[in-house]
């Protein structure tokens, strides 16, 4: 990312300053004390004469987490770098196989934002952002980000919420939002409005979670890319996989961003690719762009797996849950549609009731063990179980034993 | 006209000069990029001093950008294999790597070298890492370190 072609060179120079004045050298003990030169002999290099930048790259690359837990307890050069506002600049919080509850991530999150000092300018959140957390970046360091990215928020975020943090993004340069449910268009169109320097979007949405057909793809639907077109014409960088668009809103993304420079549209099977014409527009326009071409490489794609899920919840099978539980839900609904003769739409509140079930159940190791999930049987027992213990014990109760599972297992 | 593959000199602290194509270290460091750019290198008499790279490490460096230069098209798989293999190296080649990738501002290598040393780190306790990274004084003082470690003993 280069936020600013003078800052990058001057800290290049900065860097360069620092590598040849001072670490190319030994220590200064080095050289009045002769006891450390026989000590301490060339071969065996010292990590903390590092140039800090590249610590602090280091660090970055580490993840804030990582960074926070262990990392600046091993030195007290290293806790001295955490301290500094500088290294939050970047503040990147994936979280891949979760090790802690919600909430202590959360606390987590906010521990780094405070640190920055509101000199933030690249977050990266997972699944643990919430109303709260969002409303905390936005107003702590939302005037000077320039790149937000949120990944698989599964919690609910609604329109409101979202069209209000949007207003509090000026400067936003980079939104990308992948695998988070809910999204609307009127959030889309919030961003687009409220940030006029958006140069690259990510919206990466797996459209079929949004629909109880198995064929998840035959339903083409053009929505997001309107909202697109009509919201963001100073786009350069825009990724859609997954889309649901079709030639309509493929030409209207084309016609409203006029700027675009690169275009990915993996998965996207209602783009018909045969269509001579969309490869002639897209050769004329665009020079980097990538087709919906079954079996497309997704190396560079962080979740390519998550055209399933990603590599934890895999582990657990999550996909395969969902996966299975739309296709008992499609059944059912089949059978509703028969009877009734009508054309049901896909938003229906109780399905999401259910897939925040399963992923709450799933977050609970101890319960999945306990009960075997995969029947679905037993899954509606079990919330009908919970039901019934949140309302006799009350909240309290069930935050603290999942305290006690966590510590078993994360260490 | 001289030779069709332009050559450039590298010198090493060990005074060592490693003769390589042009084109190759052009392709990847941005320091020699434009040092031939500006045109302050010439090819007839010059050579390029890197008083902070050892003979060792700057052979590994060219190897690096040339395979990178030469097999640009392979498969990805062998590539990243190959990566795998060439960063086989004990901490101490690894820090001398890095340091003359920041150097020479090879920034494939260096991203390369940065995922390596978060492997390293990742997941793993604090005396493994200071055991890894060779840190012996760790510069807390014995009641904060005590401390440390009774409130979080699970990272030690």
């Amino acid at each position: 990312m280069h936020y600013s072609c003078l800052s990058d060179a001057i800290e290049g120079e900065f860097q360069r300053l620092l590598f040849t004045s001072v670490s190319s050298l030994p220590p200064f003990s080095w050289y009045t004390n002769p006891l450390l030169r026989i000590q301490e002999p060339r071969s065996s290099r010292n990590w903390l004469h590092l140039p800090m930048e590249l610590t602090l790259l280091i660090f970055e690359k580490l993840g804030a987490i990582e960074v926070l837990t262990a990392a600046q307890r091993v030195c007290m050069l290293w806790r001295t770098i955490c301290k500094d506002p500088y290294t939050w600049r970047v503040i990147n919080m994936r979280v891949g196989v979760p090790k802690f509850m919600d909430y202590q991530y959360r606390s987590l999150c906010r521990r780094t934002i405070e640190r920055s000092c509101g000199l933030v300018v690249d977050i990266n959140i997972d699944y643990f952002a919430d109303d709260d957390l969002l409303n905390h970046i936005a107003n702590s360091c939302g005037s000077r980000l320039r790149r937000l990215r949120i990944n698989q928020c599964f919690t609910d975020i609604s329109d409101k919420v979202w069209c209000d943090l949007a207003k509090k993004f000026p400067l936003l340069e980079e939104l990308d939002i992948t695998h988070c449910y809910r999204i609307t268009t009127i959030t889309l169109e919030s961003f687009g409005q409220a940030c006029p320097l958006l140069k690259t979007f990510k919206f990466n949405y797996p459209q079929w979670l949004n629909q109880y057909s198995s064929d998840r793809f035959r339903y083409a639907d053009n929505e997001y890319a309107y909202a697109i077109a009509r919201s963001m014409p100073q786009l350069r960088h825009l990724q859609l996989l997954e889309n649901k668009l079709d030639y309509d809103g493929f030409h209207a993304v084309l016609n409203g961003c006029p700027h675009l420079e690169s275009l990915d549209l993996r998965y996207c099977f209602n783009l018909d690719t045969e269509r001579e014409i969309i490869i002639k527009i897209l050769q004329e326009r665009i020079m980097d762009f990538r087709l919906p071409v079954p079996g497309a490489s997704t190396r560079d794609y962080e979740f390519g797996s998550l055209l399933s899920y990603e590599e934890g919840m895999r582990d657990w099978d999550f996909a395969a849950l969902v996966g299975d539980w739309h296709t008992f839900q499609a059944s059912i609904k089949n059978e509703k549609i028969a009877k009734l003769g009508l054309v049901v739409k896909y938003e229906d509140e109780e399905i999401w009731e259910d897939i925040d079930m399963i992923w709450v159940t799933m977050k609970n190791r101890r319960r999945y063990r306990r009960e075997s999930i995969n029947n679905f049987n037993a899954l509606q027992r079990s919330r009908r179980r919970k039901e019934h213990r949140t309302v006799s014990k009350g909240k309290k109760h069930g935050e603290k034993a999942s305290k006690i599972d966590l510590r078993s297992m994360c260490f | 006209m001289g030779s069709p593959v332009k050559k450039i000199m590298l010198c090493s602290s060990e005074k060592e000069i490693f003769s390589v194509e042009e084109q190759v270290m052009v392709q990847h460091s941005v320091i020699i990029n434009n040092m031939i750019e500006d045109g302050s290198y010439n090819h007839e008499e010059s050579k390029i001093p890197l008083d902070c790279v050892d003979s060792k490490t700057l052979k590994k460096v060219i190897d690096y950008c040339t395979h990178h230069t030469h097999h640009h098209n392979d498969n990805q798989e062998d590539l990243e294999a190959w990566d795998a293999q060439f960063l086989n190296v004990d901490s101490n080649g690894l820090y001398d790597l890095l340091m003359a990738a920041n150097y020479l501002e090879i920034r494939n290598l260096l991203d390369l070298i940065y995922g390596t040393i978060k492997n390293m780190i990742k997941g793993k306790k604090i005396d493994e890492i200071r055991r890894i990274f060779n840190i012996k004084d760790h510069g807390f003082t014995p009641e904060e370190e005590e401390q440390n470690r009774k409130e979080y003993p699970h990272f030690y």
